[in-house]
């Protein structure tokens, strides 16, 4: 794994320090947000591979961050992380655009290959995006 | 007879159970997560270590210190779940008000940080004792907390206290002006239920123009 750029979104400080630290022992760049009004501010600012999404935070909660985060962009790659997920929560989760969802405490060998899953996404949809624009412009100047 | 509020009481029982352990069990689920990440950064170091054959003493002392914190966070939430657990134990017992009070201002402090509203626990320094039951009696001052909370503002803040008096006690959840009537009619009609049901009155009073107070007076059932 080399250099993903992930945010993670959390309101338990604790928990978000010691998992960036072990994301960026194996080479993640990590950015963190306490709330999901920060996360909205930092995502507007840079662009990550993925989003660790914690569902229950205090203000914005997970699913009320999840849809604006896809208001700024649709092509996020967001992972939600819940203490308790029911099904109901997860389901509307993924039907508002998450890519996945995990249960607290997560397994740090199943987040990591998320996050990489979330990675080769996010590739795939900029390489199609790019290829998209590459067929209009040849469209354009009739090439 | 009015049978009907005394179902509706009783329906919402589990409920009530129902919304404190899921309360508590997700904070119980973020410890157990700390936890986790902290033996796995200790995992990552020792593999390291093994690596170079240098072990950061002072880095495992502060994850120690961390994981014991955590710890008595974690106890601290299970001896609070297994009190109101066993407060159904008895219909009626002798409990001090200021730990009622504390258990359930500290249950519902997760609901009210949701909104960034701030709850105060104003105890006596001798705690009123009377003899009640103990989980309709948390079930009645947590409908007034959350009454309060989804009147309130974000950034509000909620203060819970008690004070004895000649034949019981009385506790108040003050917050912000509601219309109780208007717009909790249903939670209203419940406490008057619970009230019915531990031999106590609910009331409201108006603390000037921007607050007001829910009063609960009982008196004790021994």
């Amino acid at each position: 794994m080399a250099q993903e750029k992930i945010l993670l979104v959390d309101d338990e400080a604790e928990f978000t320090s010691v998992l960036a630290e072990r994301m960026e022992a194996r080479g993640l760049q990590v950015d963190i947000a306490h709330s999901g009004e920060e996360a909205l501010d930092k995502v507007r600012e840079k662009t990550y591979d993925a989003i660790i999404l914690d569902m229950l935070m205090p203000g914005m909660d997970g699913i009320e961050t999840l849809k604006e985060l896809r208001k700024i962009n649709p092509d996020l790659q967001i992972i939600l992380l819940t203490g308790y997920a029911t099904v109901e929560k997860s389901v509307e989760a993924v039907k508002l655009g998450a890519m996945d969802f995990m249960e607290k405490p997560a397994d740090f060998k199943k987040l990591l290959e998320k996050i990489t899953e979330a990675f080769n996404r996010k590739m795939f949809l900029v390489e199609q995006r790019s290829e998209e624009e590459i067929q209009k412009i040849l469209k354009q100047k009739g090439w | 007879m009015d049978t009907h509020p005394r179902t509706t009481a009783d329906r919402g029982n589990a409920s009530f159970f129902g919304r404190i352990t899921a309360s508590s069990t997700h904070e119980l689920s973020n410890v157990v997560a700390i936890i986790r990440e902290l033996s796995g950064l200790m995992g990552d170091l020792l593999a390291g270590a093994a690596g170079n054959g240098v072990v950061n003493v002072e880095k495992f002392q502060s994850i120690v210190g961390k994981i014991e914190e955590q710890t008595v966070r974690g106890n601290t939430i299970i001896k609070r779940l297994n009190r109101f657990a066993h407060s159904a134990d008895v219909p009626v017992v002798t409990v001090k008000l200021n730990d009622i009070l504390t258990d359930i201002t500290d249950f519902s402090r997760r609901f009210a940080v949701m909104k960034n509203i701030e709850l105060e626990t104003q105890l006596p320094a001798d705690s009123p004792e009377i003899g009640t039951n103990p989980f309709l009696l948390m079930r009645a001052v947590f409908t007034c907390i959350d009454i309060s909370i989804s009147s309130s503002d974000t950034d509000a803040r909620i203060v819970i206290g008690c004070e004895k008096k000649d034949t019981g006690a009385q506790i108040y959840v003050t917050g912000p002006c509601i219309n109780i009537a208007e717009q909790h009619s249903e939670k209203n009609e419940l406490i008057d239920v619970l009230m019915k049901e531990i031999n106590g009155a609910f009331g409201v009073e108006s603390q000037g123009t921007n607050s007001q107070r829910c009063l609960i007076d009982i008196q004790s059932l021994i």
